[in-house]
């Protein structure tokens, strides 16, 4: 266990090294960091499995970090699953990247360094025991993805969201460092596990300033609405086996630390905490899927997804929040194992549906969907790989978006045993919430599969695009049957999560499953994934054997089909991206705020010849007009009074400083 | 206070005001090769009184201290910033903010500012040496502001330097000095920080025609 950890890291370490030796061999380099960076993905896999398994490893080492209590690492079950979540979302992304990253010429050196030490940061992350620890491998974490993002650091659009991306993520820094420091203070040690066993613990002042503090830092992280501003930006820019990672598995742990705090350093909390979690879901959910349904670029389109999926799991979270502090623990356990299912089935798909953008990209060098069209035939497999992860995120049977999304309804809907009726109220509008947003995101991803892969090609680029390189498609192969296996078999998933979530608040979640159905609190719902998939197979069967039997044609006909009384069926007759979106838009007008512009060139003779027709539309979002506009606002004004300090004169500086040094020692005396 | 009547103390404190004299006599003077003199003579005086430090307290090592203080900062340090002011050429004046006489108001100001902040310092050292203490700090803020009332860059350096011989003999009166190799060490930092602000100086001139330093005001975005 410990051998497996230790050769873990040192697989990572001689990555980051080869990463710097190998510098000038690009092809090299290329192989050797992410071939070293699967290896050491793969033990963490090991390990994960492992820890589910109730291994314990505890690892003290005063000699590094003497500040704050030495370096403590610990791996219990739940650090053991958010483990499993990095493997998972890492092992096909580093495979990935060996035949993704190609096309980096000069880059190759960087972008393996950084790798090699962003994914173990991420498992020391999950390990860490100690508010020093935490943090400083939080910001590694942190720092390396910003780097990450960087990757192509020429382009102008990149370089604002690698700035954006830090801005939040400090903010989130410094709103945990206040929480982690509080309780630190108020319980009187830097051991987390520590807060409140000791004795009474910090007086509930002090533990609802760290809960809200330290909620907004990991929601930051994790992209939770308002806080989501930077994975739009950053996640497109970055390079797409980064996206995969930093959207399946880095936001996670965002939710990671949520949970942590919400059920175990923090101790307790009033059912208020629950409420807030809930809201912010709710409207992450909502205002993810409405964003996603209307952009145009497949990435920026995914991330909001994943902002979307975020809501998801923080409606579990919240709902496991709120029945624990009603003294409802088998309930509570059940909403925090939908939620912890949801995080990994969303590593899962929104990894693969990254990759599947990332090698559309490669293929066709655009993000843009109107460009795109008529794939499905260039790249059967990225196109049916892309297809699967579709249905999965949004929630088809039988893969596995639908479990965990079923089960977080069933504990939304027992909510019922609360016996309060404002909270009542608030769970009714979180399922309206979520019944909404699962619809909602089946019509945003028919979009982007059908406008991206089928129909005709609507630009040139599409014209050349293949298939990928077969790391690529192993790598997504990989990543389907995941979907897929985690879709019909969700014993494998839920026996350990069971006992992961028993060791952590104590209590067994209100379910009973086997290898082939769940059933929730006592029969209140219940399913059979198995059967429904052999279900839908056998009927799959059936309509191909009726059509056999019925001695249908099932060679390829061309005919001419009725073209409306037009000559010729060209890209421009298609349904567009922006036609698709357009009755959301308009329904959803007051959300979307978007202007819209149209162009009519119309022959100088008669109107009625139309010779182009320019629709542009532009939509805002309400988030960033009204809340970070004012703030940035605010900043700008300040910083242009405090510029008038910099006077650009060497000789200020040094009088600056003798002043300080003169007022310090007569206020120092 | 007893110490005073020793011999000891006596040298030490004459050799500390003798130090503090020569930086008013820097400041004063206003050709550049003087003041590079007037450097040189400063840290003789202080090479000495680190000589007389190591006889009284019998160190051998203080010695060795003294010796390497006077050839890096009597003899190599200023033969550099001599050959930079015969390179220069031009601009031999030394261009202060200040004229002379407010310039040295402030400076006796500063040293009554020193004497004010390290009267505990100097009450709580039961040293022989420690009376001299205030003088050397007030020797660091005159350094200082010595950088600040500068124009050129030459200067500075020359108040940078002062900067550092003002450490080092607080140092010596606090604690008897530093260990030969630690002031082994100082000393060629010191030396390569003047080799590489001289070659930014050689840059600065050539690419702006002068060395004022008030030029790289431009550069502010």
């Amino acid at each position: 266990m410990l051998r497996c950890f230790t050769a873990s890291l040192i697989f990572f370490a001689g990555g980051a090294c080869g990463a710097l030796v190998f510098a000038r061999d690009d092809s090299l380099c290329r192989k050797v960091t992410h071939g070293l960076a699967l290896g050491g993905t793969v033990l963490i896999l090991i390990v994960g499995v492992a820890g589910l398994q109730g291994q314990p490893l505890d690892l003290l080492l005063p000699g590094i970090l003497p500040a704050g209590g030495g370096l403590a690492l610990g791996l219990d079950r739940l650090s053991a699953f958010f483990l499993l979540i990095i493997a998972v979302g890492a092992i096909p992304s580093t495979f990935y990247a060996i035949g993704y990253t190609r096309h980096y010429k000069g880059k190759q050196s960087g972008l393996g360094f950084m790798l090699n030490i962003f994914i173990p940061a991420m498992m020391l992350v999950a390990m860490s025991r100690n508010v020093l620890t935490f943090l400083v491998f939080w910001e590694a974490m942190s720092l390396t993805s910003y780097f990450l993002v960087m990757t192509d650091s020429d382009q102008a659009e990149t370089c604002g969201a690698g700035w954006l991306y830090l801005v939040m993520t400090h903010g989130g820094l410094a709103c945990l460092v206040v929480g982690f420091l509080a309780m630190s203070q108020a319980a009187g040690s830097f051991t987390m596990s520590d807060w409140v066993h000791a004795g009474a613990g910090p007086d509930a002042r002090v533990r609802n300033l760290a809960f809200v503090t330290m909620a907004a830092g990991f929601l930051s992280k994790a992209g939770a609405i308002p806080f989501h501003i930077w994975l739009p930006r950053a996640h497109p820019a970055a390079p797409s086996h980064v996206s995969a990672m930093m959207s399946g598995v880095m936001i996670k742990l965002g939710i990671y630390g949520l949970i942590r705090i919400g059920f175990g350093w923090l101790g307790q909390g009033p059912g208020w905490w629950g409420v807030l979690i809930l809201a912010v879901g709710a409207v992450s959910a909502l205002l993810g899927v409405l964003y996603a349904l209307i952009d145009s670029d497949l990435k920026r389109l995914l991330a909001y997804s994943s902002v979307e999926n975020i809501g998801i799991i923080l409606l579990g979270v919240g709902a496991g929040l709120l029945f624990r502090s009603y003294g409802l623990g088998a309930l509570a356990a059940l909403a925090l194992v939908a939620a912890l299912y949801h995080c990994l089935n969303h590593a899962a798909f929104k990894g693969l549906l990254f990759l599947g953008a990332g090698s559309v990209l490669h293929a066709t060098g655009t993000r843009n969907m109107e460009a795109m069209g008529g794939l499905l035939r260039r790249m059967p497999q990225t196109g049916a790989y892309f297809l699967v992860g579709s249905l999965a995120i949004t929630a088809m049977p039988p893969f596995n978006g639908f479990i965990s999304e079923w089960l977080t309804f069933q504990s939304l809907l027992l909510s019922f045993r609360v016996q309060a009726q404002f909270f009542n109220l608030v769970f009714a509008l979180c399922i309206a919430a979520l019944a909404l947003t699962a619809g909602l995101s089946a019509a945003c991803f028919v979009r982007a599969f059908g406008i991206a892969f089928l129909a005709l090609p609507r630009g040139e680029a599409v014209e050349s695009a293949h298939e990928s390189h077969w790391t690529m498609l192993t790598s997504m192969g990989f990543l389907a049957a995941a979907c897929l296996t985690l879709g019909i078999a969700p014993a494998l998933v839920l026996r350990p999560l069971s006992s992961t979530v028993n060791d952590f608040i104590g209590e067994r979640p209100d379910l009973a499953f086997n290898w082939s159905g769940i059933a929730a609190s006592n029969g209140f719902a219940a399913i059979d994934p198995f059967w429904v998939a052999m279900i839908l197979s056998l009927l799959m069967l059936a309509v191909w054997i009726g059509l056999h039997a019925m001695r249908a044609n099932f060679g390829r006909r061309y005919y001419e089909t009725w073209g409306c009384g037009r000559a010729v069926q060209t890209a421009a007759f298609e349904y567009t991206a922006a036609a698709f979106a357009n009755p959301f838009r308009r329904v959803f007008a007051f959300l979307y705020r978007s202007v819209e512009e149209t162009e009519i060139e119309a022959h100088p003779e008669s109107r009625f010849f139309v010779k182009t027709i320019t629709y542009r539309h532009q939509s805002r979002t309400i988030i960033e007009d009204s809340v970070y506009a004012p703030i940035g606002a605010v900043v700008r004004r300040l910083a242009a009074k405090a510029r008038t300090v910099q006077s650009g004169n060497v000789h200020s500086y040094l009088l600056y400083i003798l002043l300080a040094l003169l007022t310090l020692l007569l206020f120092a005396r | 206070m007893a110490f005073a009547e020793l011999p000891f103390a006596r040298i030490a404190n004459q050799l500390a005001f003798m130090f503090l004299l020569m930086s008013f006599l820097l400041i004063i003077r206003n050709s550049l090769a003087a003041q590079v003199r007037m450097f040189a003579a400063q840290s003789a005086v202080l090479s000495a009184l680190a000589a007389v430090v190591a006889y009284f307290g019998g160190s051998l090592e203080l010695f060795g201290v003294a010796m390497v203080f006077a050839i890096m900062k009597v003899i190599v340090i200023p033969s550099v910033l001599m050959r930079a002011v015969t390179k220069i050429g031009l601009q031999r004046r030394v261009a202060p903010y200040l004229s002379t006489s407010p310039t040295l108001a402030i400076c006796g100001g500063l040293v009554v500012v020193a004497f004010y902040v390290m009267a505990p310092v100097t009450a709580s050292s039961r040293l022989p040496t420690a009376d001299g203490i205030p003088l050397a700090f007030a020797g660091v803020l005159i350094g200082l502001f010595t950088t600040v009332n500068r124009r050129r860059a030459l200067t500075q350096i020359l108040g940078f330097l002062m900067l550092e011989n003002s450490i080092f003999m607080i140092a010596l009166l606090a604690t008897y000095g530093v260990p030969l190799i630690v002031e082994i060490g100082v000393s060629l930092d010191a030396l390569v920080a003047v080799l590489i602000l001289e070659v930014f100086i050689y840059r600065i001139k050539e690419n702006f025609e002068s060395i004022d330093v008030k030029q790289m005001r431009s550069l502010r975005g």
